[in-house]
């Protein structure tokens, strides 16, 4: 399964509305229009109608992110790309869809924005630190798991389905 | 370092305690999944990738006097300059290019007006991109050594709740 990031301007995307489902049985015939639609390179945005839902957090922050201005950190940085928010939300919900197939815990990340602008999503867990950091067309990421940042600290892209789940599961792993 | 111990101005010794002022948004901080309070790397997002810092001891009632409080309701954080230091060198290769090392340091930077105890981490050689400097950012949150001012409860609760907790995905 390839879920790309979505490359098409925001204005351009066809607004469908998608309810990501919370259990297997009531989902599966969501999880077929949502890969149908991937597979023809729409846009499907989440819509957090469900204050209950794993992702509504992360959406409420994400959102949330257009609100802030230039300087919003005090440290002389620009506000936050709208390109690379929305691109978040897309690589956001590609990384719960592709952690529920694979019947992973879910955990909500933390949300900020960086100096030029793009999203970063932040998890700590215990010594683990991850950060991905997601651009109008790109996403990479740093990750820490002790003090040396020769050692113990690696980065690299987080575009494709494979590199993400290998950071979750990296994450997850006790 | 104790407290009247000599501080040069011009150079940063690697005992001296330098602060960090947080301005007060969710952005900055987050709880860990067993609910620790955590200084997100990017409280350390710098316009030009030199976070700015400021010195204990040159500092006229810190933590609570501006600097290093930059504005009432900030929280203040703690770092030690020499284990900023020990992060040397951070290595970054940008696309083929060979891997450069980039050797972390302070420096005081009393610039533009800025106060005498003001000081900024740097990279030499800078940093390329954000890429580079993500790994700084990293290391700095990691190295937070205690909270100087705390945010406030209310603050703190509000993150327990936009957080949602962290719940397992049903």
């Amino acid at each position: 399964m390839m879920l790309c990031p979505i490359q098409t301007p925001a204005e351009t995307r066809p607004r469908i509305t998608y309810n990501i489902p919370t259990t297997q049985t009531e989902g599966s015939d969501e999880i077929e229009r949502f890969l149908t639609a991937l597979k023809e390179n729409r846009f499907v945005p989440f819509v957090p109608t469900d204050e209950a839902h794993p992702l509504s957090p992360a959406w409420k922050r994400l959102e949330a992110l257009y609100d802030l201005e230039e300087n919003w950190n005090g440290y002389d940085v620009p506000a936050p790309n709208p390109d690379a928010i929305e691109h978040a939300k897309a690589w956001l919900q590609d990384l719960y869809l592709e952690t529920k197939a694979k019947g992973q815990q879910w955990l909500a990340p933390h949300v900020a924005a960086n100096e030029e602008g793009a999203v970063a999503f932040e998890w700590a867990k215990g010594k683990k630190r991850l950060v991905v950091y997601i651009g109008p067309e790109d996403a990479w990421y740093v990750k820490a798991w002790g003090p040396s940042v020769l050692t113990e600290m690696t980065d690299g892209e987080a575009e494709t389905t494979e590199e993400r789940l290998a950071l979750w599961s990296w994450l997850l792993e006790p | 370092m104790p407290d009247d111990a000599e501080v040069r101005e011009d150079s940063v010794g690697n005992e001296e305690t330098l602060y960090r002022s947080i301005w007060l948004r969710k952005e900055c901080f987050f709880l860990d999944e067993e609910g620790v309070l955590r200084v997100s790397a990017e409280a350390f997002a710098d316009r030009n990738k030199q976070p700015s810092v400021f010195r204990k001891h040159l500092c006229d009632e810190p933590p609570y006097s501006n600097p290093p409080r930059l504005s009432p309701d900030d929280a203040v954080v703690s770092l030690i300059a020499g284990k900023i230091r020990e992060a040397s060198p951070i290595q970054h290769q940008s696309g083929k290019n060979p891997v450069v090392s980039h050797v972390i340091d302070i420096k005081p930077d009393t610039s533009g007006g800025q106060h005498r105890s003001h000081a900024v981490v740097y990279a030499d050689p800078d940093f390329p991109n954000s890429n580079a400097f993500a790994k700084l950012k990293l290391r700095l949150a990691q190295l937070v050594e205690d909270w100087a001012i705390q945010p406030e409860a209310d603050f703190i609760e509000q993150l327990k709740i936009m957080a949602g907790l962290n719940h397992p995905a049903r």
